[in-house]
């Protein structure tokens, strides 16, 4: 009987440990919007503003300006040009920061404190309530990094005309450069490609994602309708090779 | 307790007083929140109000940490001095004007006499520093003018620490004077009263050693941790501070180590737990021709011999974090162990051992206000010195305090700070009664 009794409880132990410790499945925990409006009172309001607008007190002083909530418009995104992007998209940008900007990387918050303050970002745009997120990219497999992807992804950047914003050698200095404007009329740049570190994340899909989703707000489009998968990935390797890196689609940033 | 004021002698008072009052300025120089403890020049450079890095400004919450582990860097390609702007200083300033209040008192079998009652304006702990990167790989600290009440002090805090050597988070060299890495930062304590945390410092009654855990030491630090910070180690080999000199070429060495892992949780009020373990090794010269403290001390050395002894500690520590994430309750329970060598002490014929620790429970139900409360103990469990009672010079310490800050943005801030504690010491006065402290903090704290 005791020896029934112990074994008991220790499985109710073994069992409410790992309840403690183990994370749920990231899909099914929902974000608290009211425990997301803290975290955003915490972390975001100088940049992004109490409403969301883009106009906290910081924002003045930095390029590219924060993102303005209001709009449900978002870069980095894994869905089609124009839709609102997954949790998961946002989830990313705010774990992992958006390089060379002034968004840092929140990846020591705990997961279920980022996802609350994606549903307060929710609460600011109207979209989230009559639009659903789009469908996710669907990547190809990566093919190997040759000297032959490299020069046919030279092909591709010539053909896309990508030079006319981010120039014949991709420092950002093409003809069209200093005529861009964002869609809330900010003069924006584009990006130095020789720079290294790409904004939106490190990996060759990261890259992939851009070009093929676009990103919104911006005039960047996307060429999902252009490239095929294959050359997609060949453009990636050029655009690696331009800064010297090779594909990294496992590296994370690290904050 | 009946109240009972015992007339003595004009000068013997006068005595006492000025030890008690050289205590309290040796407490608060020793004891007092310092440099590093909050640095709006990070906020004016990355454009985060202090909410972003502290849990209550000056403790540090997770990003505020991983900040610092990453060497104050946020790793975005933005941390260089070359991408600031070229007016950019990396200069911070910090006082605390306030009224102190202090009143000790020793408690005989039938009486009780105020030793002091002091209440003052001071203008605290005034620093005015620098930090920052030097580059990609290259971070520093420099508080060159410092203060407490208006007297200058030697804070020697200057450091210069190399990032991510070998492109690894997980080797990290600090070269300089700095705080080790400790279950709770005393340059961060939310207490204002100098009262507390008294573990670190705390030596078994004669002992020579000097060691405070919690002081700066110059030395090295190797430090790693994993991404976010949630494994972390740190290891600091240093000259003990403080120590006489003149011992030997590696005068005093000393380290010490620090070992955490945080774990998330989901489920329930409790969202995290993070457990730890330190430890110190630290020597201190006994026998040495002219020191200043330990000529005094050990009788053990052979006369003109140069011999080193340690004072050992060693611990654990658990934190949870209960509730909202941005508002958390985060209690802080820390124990720790101390062994003196028994050459430490003049006269003394076994090691001195005590056990320590404290349970620190801050609390965050708003932004602008934080209410912390802290209990301390200290408790001695072999008496170096022989016919001492085992519970001489015992320490207990209770700490509350609220804090409410008017205003934080990426410029500064500042804040209203009022601040109670009472430390017990178990036969702590001249003539062997049990000594209390009551002290008193109200005042603005304010960083720029």
């Amino acid at each position: 009987m005791s020896h029934e009794l112990i074994k008991h409880v220790a499985m109710a132990w073994m069992l409410g440990s790992a309840m403690c410790i183990a994370p749920a499945a990231a899909d099914e925990r929902a974000g608290d919007p009211r425990r997301g409006a803290e975290v955003y009172q915490r972390y975001c309001i100088t940049c992004h503003g109490e409403r969301g607008a883009g106009i906290g007190e910081f924002a003045a002083y930095t390029t590219p300006k924060p993102r303005d909530f209001r709009q449900g418009t978002f870069k980095w995104r894994s869905t089609a040009s124009g839709s609102l992007p997954l949790v998961s998209d946002l989830e990313r940008t705010i774990r992992d920061g958006v390089y060379w900007t002034a968004m840092p990387s929140f990846y020591p918050l705990r997961e279920q404190a980022r996802r609350d303050v994606i549903a307060y970002i929710q609460t600011f745009s109207a979209r989230w309530k009559s639009d659903a997120p789009g469908l996710p990219l669907q990547l190809a497999p990566e093919p190997a990094h040759t000297p032959e992807s490299v020069t046919k992804g030279r092909a591709v950047y010539e053909k896309q005309n990508c030079a006319q914003c981010h120039g014949d050698r991709g420092t950002g200095d093409g003809p069209a450069a200093k005529t861009l404007t964002d869609d809330w009329g900010n003069t924006i740049l584009p990006f130095d490609l020789t720079k290294g570190h790409m904004k939106g994340g490190t990996s060759g899909a990261d890259l992939y994602r851009v070009f093929m989703t676009g990103l919104n707000g911006t005039p960047m489009p996307s060429f999902v309708e252009s490239i095929a998968p294959d050359e997609a990935w060949d453009l990636v390797h050029y655009i690696q090779s331009l800064s010297g890196r090779q594909s990294r689609s496992t590296q994370k940033v690290k904050p | 307790m009946t109240r009972n004021t015992v007339p003595r002698l004009k000068w013997t008072m006068r005595v006492r007083r000025v030890v008690a009052f050289s205590l309290g300025i040796a407490t608060t120089v020793l004891a007092a929140p310092r440099p590093a403890s909050a640095v709006p020049a990070f906020a004016r450079k990355y454009g985060v109000r202090c909410t972003v890095c502290h849990e209550a400004w000056p403790a540090l919450n997770d990003f505020g940490r991983a900040f610092r582990d990453n060497g104050y860097r946020m790793n975005l390609g933005k941390d260089e001095p070359t991408a600031t702007e070229p007016a950019y200083w990396p200069v911070f300033a910090a006082a605390q004007p306030h009224f102190g209040f202090d009143l000790v008192k020793s408690h005989g079998a039938a009486t009780e006499t105020t030793l002091e009652r002091n209440g003052q304006f001071q203008s605290g702990v005034s620093l005015l520093g620098a930090i920052g990167t030097l580059g990609e790989h290259a971070s520093y600290l420099v508080i060159p003018v410092a203060s407490v009440n208006g007297l200058t002090v030697g804070f020697p805090a200057a450091w210069i620490r190399f990032n991510n050597l070998f492109d690894t988070s997980w080797l990290n060299v600090r070269v300089g004077s700095a705080e080790p890495d400790l279950p709770i930062s005393r340059l961060r304590d939310l207490d204002l009263t100098g009262v507390g945390l008294g573990a670190y410092a705390y030596h078994t009654p004669g002992s020579a050693s000097n060691f405070d855990m919690a002081s700066d030491q110059p030395g090295l630090e190797f430090m790693g941790h994993s991404r976010g910070s949630r494994t972390r180690y740190s290891v600091s080999v240093f000259n003990v501070s403080g120590a006489p000199e003149k011992a030997a070429a590696f005068n005093t060495p000393g380290v010490y180590g620090h070992f955490t892992q945080k774990v998330f949780s989901d489920h329930g009020a409790l969202t995290a737990i993070e457990l730890g373990a330190f430890g110190s090794f630290a020597t201190w010269p006994v026998g040495v021709p002219g020191g200043p403290v330990a000529s005094t001390g050990t009788a053990n050395a052979s006369p003109g011999q140069t011999e080193r002894k340690a004072a050992v500690k060693y611990g654990g520590e658990v934190h949870a974090w209960l509730g909202p994430d941005a508002l958390p309750v985060h209690a802080i329970f820390t124990l720790l162990q101390g062994r003196d060598d028994r050459a430490l002490f003049p006269g003394g014929v076994q090691d001195g051992v005590f056990n320590g620790g404290f349970l620190e429970v801050i609390a965050n139900p708003a932004l602008p206000l934080v209410i912390f409360g802290r209990f301390d103990f200290v408790r001695n469990r072999d008496q170096a010195l022989p016919g001492r009672a085992r519970g001489f010079n015992d320490q207990t310490a209770y700490g509350v305090g609220v804090k409410h800050t008017f205003e934080f943005t990426t410029r500064a801030e500042y804040a209203l700070v009022v601040n109670y504690s009472l430390s017990q010491t178990k036969q702590g006065a001249s003539d062997g009664s049990d000594l209390t402290h009551h002290s008193l903090w109200t005042g603005i704290t304010f960083a720029f």
